[in-house]
């Protein structure tokens, strides 16, 4: 029933010229999770931190279940936050670090007790209780910063890269135990990383940003099958996806994408804005693993050489040098070519991209 | 037999040099004691009016008589005993040991028995009688100076020979022979020494050779030597620094606290054992609460050691806690200037405060005249004077921690202070759970350092209160160099307080400072 | 006394040292004391070339430490400057050689009798004078018009100099030295030539409440050091200072001054006397030749060399001679130091003296504040003093 609203957020530094966020505004629905995500820089933390209280917006306003909190400390919120760096207070046991924040609150101590065991048991920290962080693992301190933010039943999670200190492994596990940690308080939570896995894998909402502005809302499915525009379509994806620099023209009304060494049928052609005058520019994008090395249906090939290879065990990487570009191909590993042999790459129009050569906007 | 050969030349060189000490001393004491004896007989066959044995030089001194226009100078008068000439002024041209018989006579005027060598070297010896029908008169006798004995250079090449032989037997008969060997071998040098009555060094060459024996029997001389063969670079690099460490420290420390247990009068040292300690532990027979008293003092150190480190601590922190504010402008500036105190020679800060204290001219009085205290006589009671000496100490102090604290500072995530933020602590308790955590484990070092200091901040105290009001805020080390320079030149009593010092220091490093780390300390790594 | 010499018998042997012939001097003379002191030096190397005199200049405040440590080793000089009242301390110690056996009365009269006296320890003479030092009145002609001849004198200036916030007199009355001259002008002593301590004494509890009358009064202020004494003199802001021979040089270049003895003390009539230090040349006790180095302390402290450093050092020499010399006669300043030293008590040379220093002037400071009553801090004083001179134990 809680939701967050920002409206008409931005975010300047004194003396930088340049806003970190000019203007933002995003509505996150109730019991919803949505992952911020973009490059080093984006805003996304910025926007995070706000919400929180621990950075103040320089102009708009945030609201937390209808209540306007822009101006209201961090504590007051009801929030809690789960930093990247864990934020443990060192020389407190698990016990003690989970419970502060609600000795602050002055909640009694049988309660604390009662909340601080059961979130204990539920992230499986029962046997560190009485622990210092400091003879915990990563992986443990992670659970117990979580483990401190569900004890106060907030109603807004924030997560600051909660994971970027911990190894792959334990990332996918802590991935899952945080969906279901999400799942099970029922809470609006929102979440912040710069790795699109975590993104699509978490996420009921992504929201992709650079320099401090949105650029797409969307489902995870939304975000990778429809991506925006260039920026959002080559951050989501491994290997990101290919583009192509083309010319489109039209020959007895049907519409081509010209590329070197390649043209392209395009069924459904987007109207050209005639006003810009280099109008016929556009990027053709095409997934890597939408690319394969044989002929199939209408699929249009493209010759080239590998130029390197990347075994990743049943799928293989292949760079492949082109007249179009270079080519980021993956297929399977079998009948993969070697370095320097020649190859046909062929595309199936039907999953092509296309965007804007100058606006990079989704065509 | 090379390593028995080894063990005992390095053995016998150590008990050459004891049993040649030993010569020396029994030698000179020898004839000392000789010379002294002859000439202490001679002059009482002089002063019995017999004939001096032949030899010595003896003469009859007159009296001292005042001289009729200076009264306080005095002259005396000679003759010789044996040509029976008329007694002549003792001056300059009686001879070339003339002033030796004057001084002599002037000191058995006061009343000093005097038959000694002569401090000269010269192995000559002098002793005054009075005469037995004139007691104003003296006999002096000075006798010829000694020919030392030489040095036994055939005992030593024969002991030396005797002794390599027992080893060098021992060696070739192998086993417990060996070791039998090298101890009758050293202890074949013992031999003259015991021959010269020298107890002490007989003793110290059987005692040692029985240790070489043993060290060699438990293979502690071979290690030794494999020890040094195989670091003897290391040893060479260490040889410089070790023999200043000895010359330089351990040396003047083993003097000092074997100088506690002697005590000094005029250039006298006498042994009297714990008396020193006794003196100072009973307080001297002086109330507790006079400043002359060890426990009184004590309690002004330990009060005095408290009362800085608790101020550098807090102010040091206090101020670091304002330079680590992100948004500080010009917080080098601030950081160089709140450092120079510590940069500049601490004796001199002293000597400022000690101006900025005084009650007529100094520029504390006027700033306090200025916000409408009238005037503080500071160094005149106790407290104000104190307090003088711990302000300047803080002065002097704080920076030192400041510094440390800053680097702590500096080590602790914001996060940790955004989480609390979430958390709702207010900004004591960010202090108390967060800043003061991390500052512990770098300052509990740092505290444990500053204590020794302070206990031992000669400059301060000396130049800012000097002890005033009537020493009642000397610390224990200004206590001990006033006993040593301003108070009869007590050296003894002042090394006994230097011990004290170091025994009340080391028990405060040995267990005090355990109490300061007693927390472990923090650090996000396991 | 054995033992040393067993040591000195050890050492001999087998050190086998570079013999020296130079007679070694140490001073701790600056300035034109210095210069006088190197001319007559000069003389006499140029009149012995085998025999040098080598003077080596050593820190004041690092002399008596560095001497005590050094002669016992064999370190020391030959020869030194110092002050007399480390006399008895050395004497007693066997530092310094009694030399009264060369000293005949040809000799001793070349010296005014106070100035070799002032040498003697226990009935031997250890050294001969160079020169005396006393404290005197100094006056500001422009503030006082005749010289004053008794502290009420001094006193009637006062309403004068307080009305523009001045003083009548300054002078270092922190300190036992300066506030000697009270102490005797009461009748009143520290201790006798045999060490017996008579500091409690009425008189001395007179003097104390006199120099707290003066304070009380306005008429000096209540704690002068030395530099704050010349700051005053010369601002004007002090109509009299009492000081020594070491205070001229601080006069300001524009300050017209003079010179005159101690007043009588008012309430006694009695004169006011300072202590009056002689410094020497004393011999170390292992001096190398000390026929050769009396020979060189009879040089230095020649009327030859005593003119040059009366005239060159305006020092007040002991030797009569000189005072008929007319550039010393001329010289009022000098004359008024000598005519000082005829009406003080020498020094004190006993070895307890030198642990009287510190805590008497901690009393002083206490009284002098109105915190301590004279003649009860005294008694407290004696009982602290009689504290620090030495046990002796079985």
């Amino acid at each position: 029933m809680c939701e967050v609203q920002l409206t008409g957020i931005s975010k300047r530094y004194d003396g930088v010229a340049r806003p970190v966020i000019p203007d933002l505004d995003l509505l996150v629905p109730p019991r919803k999770m949505a992952v911020l995500v973009g490059p080093s820089g984006c805003g996304k933390s910025t926007t995070l931190r706000m919400v929180a209280g621990l950075e103040e917006p320089s102009g708009g306003t945030i609201t937390i279940d209808g209540r306007d909190v822009t101006r209201v400390p961090p504590a007051d919120r009801d929030i809690a936050m789960v930093f990247q760096g864990y934020a443990l207070y060192p020389h407190m046991t698990v016990f003690e670090n989970m419970a502060f924040g609600l000795r602050i609150k002055h909640v009694a101590e049988s309660e604390i007790k009662r909340r601080v065991n059961a979130v204990g048991e539920n992230l499986g920290l029962t046997p560190y209780l009485e622990r210092l962080p400091k003879a915990l693992s990563g992986g443990q301190r992670q659970r117990v910063a979580i483990g401190r933010a569900v004890v106060r039943k907030p109603k807004v999670f924030l997560f600051d890269e909660p994971l970027s200190n911990l190894d792959a492994k334990l990332r996918g596990e802590m991935r899952r135990e945080i969906a279901r940690i999400h799942r099970e308080s029922n809470s609006t939570s929102m979440y912040v990383t710069h790795d699109q896995i975590e993104a699509m894998t978490l996420a009921d909402q992504i929201v992709v940003l650079k320099d401090g502005i949105v650029q797409q809302i969307g489902s995870p499915a939304d975000i990778y099958e429809r991506p925006a525009n260039r920026f959002v379509a080559g951050f989501f994806g491994t290997p990101s996806m290919n583009f192509l620099t083309a010319d489109l023209a039209s020959t007895d009304g049907h519409a081509i994408a010209r590329g070197h060494g390649f043209e392209i049928a395009i069924e459904h052609p987007p109207e050209l804005r005639p006003a810009s005058k280099s109008a016929s520019q556009i990027v053709v994008g095409i997934r890597p693993e939408r690319l394969s090395l044989a002929s199939h249906g209408n699929a249009i090939a493209v010759t080239g050489s590998v130029a390197m290879r990347e075994v990743l065990g049943a799928e293989v990487v292949l760079h492949v040098e082109s007249a179009a570009g270079a080519l980021t191909v993956r297929t399977d590993a079998g009948a993969a070519p070697r370095v320097g042999d020649n190859v046909q790459v062929w595309l199936d129009p039907k999953s092509i991209h296309l965007f804007d050569g100058v606006s990079e906007a989704r065509l | 037999m090379t390593k028995q050969l080894r063990d005992f030349g390095i053995t016998a060189i150590l008990a050459i040099v004891i049993a040649s000490g030993a010569f020396v001393a029994v030698r000179n004491a020898d004839l000392a004691e000789h010379q002294i004896d002859l000439a202490t007989r001679t002059a009482g066959e002089v002063a019995a009016g017999r004939d001096p044995l032949p030899g010595p030089h003896a003469v009859i001194v007159g009296p001292a008589t005042a001289s009729p226009t200076h009264p306080y100078l005095h002259h005396r008068t000679l003759r010789d005993p044996s040509t029976q000439l008329a007694e002549g002024p003792l001056t300059i041209a009686a001879g070339p040991d003339a002033k030796l018989f004057y001084d002599a006579a002037s000191r058995h005027d006061r009343g000093e028995v005097v038959a000694e060598l002569l401090a000269d070297a010269s192995g000559r010896a002098i002793a005054v009688r009075p005469l037995a029908h004139d007691p104003t008169h003296v006999a002096i006798v000075l006798t010829r100076a000694a020919q030392l004995a030489p040095y036994p250079g055939l005992v030593v090449i024969g002991v030396l020979g005797l002794g390599l032989a027992f080893a060098a037997a021992g060696a070739m008969l192998g086993g417990r022979a060996r070791h039998v060997g090298l101890f009758a071998g050293i202890a074949a040098i013992a031999i003259p020494c015991a021959l010269w009555h020298a107890a002490i060094a007989t003793a110290a060459i059987v005692i040692l050779a029985a240790m070489v024996a043993l060290a060699q029997a438990s293979g502690l001389t071979d290690r030794l030597a494999r020890g040094l063969r195989t670091n003897k670079t290391a040893l060479g690099f260490l040889a410089p620094a070790g023999i200043a460490m000895l010359v330089l420290v351990a040396t003047p420390f083993v003097i000092g606290i074997m100088l506690g247990f002697y005590d000094h009068h005029h250039g006298t040292w006498t042994f009297v054992g714990l008396a020193n300690f006794g003196e100072i532990l009973s307080g001297g027979g002086r109330p507790l609460d006079d400043p002359l008293n060890f426990w009184f003092i004590l309690g002004v150190t330990v009060l005095w050691t408290v009362a800085n480190i608790i101020l550098h601590v807090t102010l040091g922190v206090l101020v670091a806690m304002v330079l680590s504010r992100r948004w500080l402008w010009g917080k080098g500036i601030f950081r160089m200037l709140f450092i120079l105190p510590w940069a500049i020679p601490n004796y001199i800060t002293a000597l400022i405060w000690h101006g900025m204290f005084d009650g007529q001219h100094g520029a504390v009085n006027s700033i306090l005249h200025l916000l409408g205290i009238s005037h503080v006589s500071w160094f005149e009671s106790w407290a104000t004077s104190f307090a003088a000496n711990v302000i300047t100490n803080t002065w002097l102090g704080f920076p030192f921690m400041m510094i440390v604290a800053l680097g702590a500072l500096e080590s602790i995530p914001r996060e940790l202070y955004e989480a609390a933020s979430v958390d709702g602590a207010s900004a004591w308790q960010k202090f108390r759970h967060i800043t003061l955590p991390h500052l512990k484990p770098a300052l509990g070092p740092a505290v444990a350092l500053g204590s020794i200091w302070t206990f031992n901040m000669f400059n301060v105290i000396f130049l800012v209160s000097g002890g005033a009001p009537g020493g009642s805020t000397n610390i224990l080390v200004t206590d001990a160099y006033r006993w040593a320079f301003e108070r009869g030149e007590r050296y003894g009593m002042s090394a006994a307080y230097a011990t004290i010092i170091f025994l009340v220091l080391l028990l405060w490093t040995v267990f005090g400072t355990r109490i300061i780390r007693k927390k472990p300390a923090i650090g996000d790594e396991p | 006394m054995k033992l040393a010499a067993l040591a000195a018998l050890a050492m001999s042997i087998g050190a086998c040292e570079q013999p020296s012939n130079n007679i070694v001097l140490w001073h701790a003379y600056n300035g034109a004391e210095r210069d006088a002191l190197a001319a007559s030096a000069a003389t006499w190397n140029a009149a012995h070339p085998d025999r040098q005199v080598e003077l080596v200049a050593v820190p004041y405040n690092a002399f008596a430490d560095k001497l005590t440590s050094a002669i016992p080793g064999g370190n020391g000089p030959d020869l030194f400057i110092y002050s007399q009242d480390r006399i008895g301390d050395w004497a007693a110690s066997g530092a310094i050689e009694p030399i009264e056996f060369y000293v005949d009365d040809a000799r001793a009269d070349r010296f005014a009798d106070a100035g070799l006296e002032t040498m003697t320890y226990k009935g031997s003479i250890y050294g001969l004078p160079l020169a005396s030092k006393s404290l005197v009145l100094y006056y500001r002609t422009d503030l006082v018009t005749a010289p004053p001849t008794t502290t009420d004198a001094i006193v009637a200036l006062a309403p004068a100099m307080t009305a523009k916030h001045g003083f009548a007199l300054a002078y270092a009355n922190g300190d036992l030295y300066g506030h000697a001259p009270w102490l005797h002008g009461f009748g009143g002593t520290v201790m006798s030539d045999d060490g017996t301590l008579h500091i409690a004494s009425p008189e001395a509890a007179r003097a104390m409440s006199f120099a707290r009358q003066l304070v009380i009064d306005k008429v000096v202020p209540d704690h002068a050091e030395g530099p704050q004494v010349a700051s005053l003199f010369n601002e004007g802001l002090a109509a009299t200072v009492i000081s020594g021979p070491w205070f001229i040089s601080d006069i300001g270049p524009n300050v017209p001054y003079a010179v005159t003895t101690l007043p009588t003390v008012s309430p006694t009539g009695e004169l006011a006397e300072p202590f009056a230090s002689a410094e020497g040349i004393l011999m170390s006790a292992r001096a190398k030749d000390k026929d050769a180095a009396f020979a060189v302390m009879d040089a230095l402290t020649g009327d030859v060399a005593a003119l040059e450093r009366a005239r060159r050092a305006r020092q007040v020499v002991p030797n009569k001679a000189i005072w008929s010399d007319p550039a010393v006669v001329a010289d009022a300043t000098l004359g008024a130091f000598r005519a000082q030293l005829a009406h003080s008590v020498p020094l004190p040379k006993t070895p307890a003296m030198r642990t009287v220093w510190t805590p008497y002037e901690t009393a002083l400071g206490e009284v002098l504040t109105g915190h301590a009553t004279p003649a009860e801090r005294l008694l407290a004083l004696e009982k602290e003093v009689a504290g620090y001179t030495h046990v002796e134990r079985p």
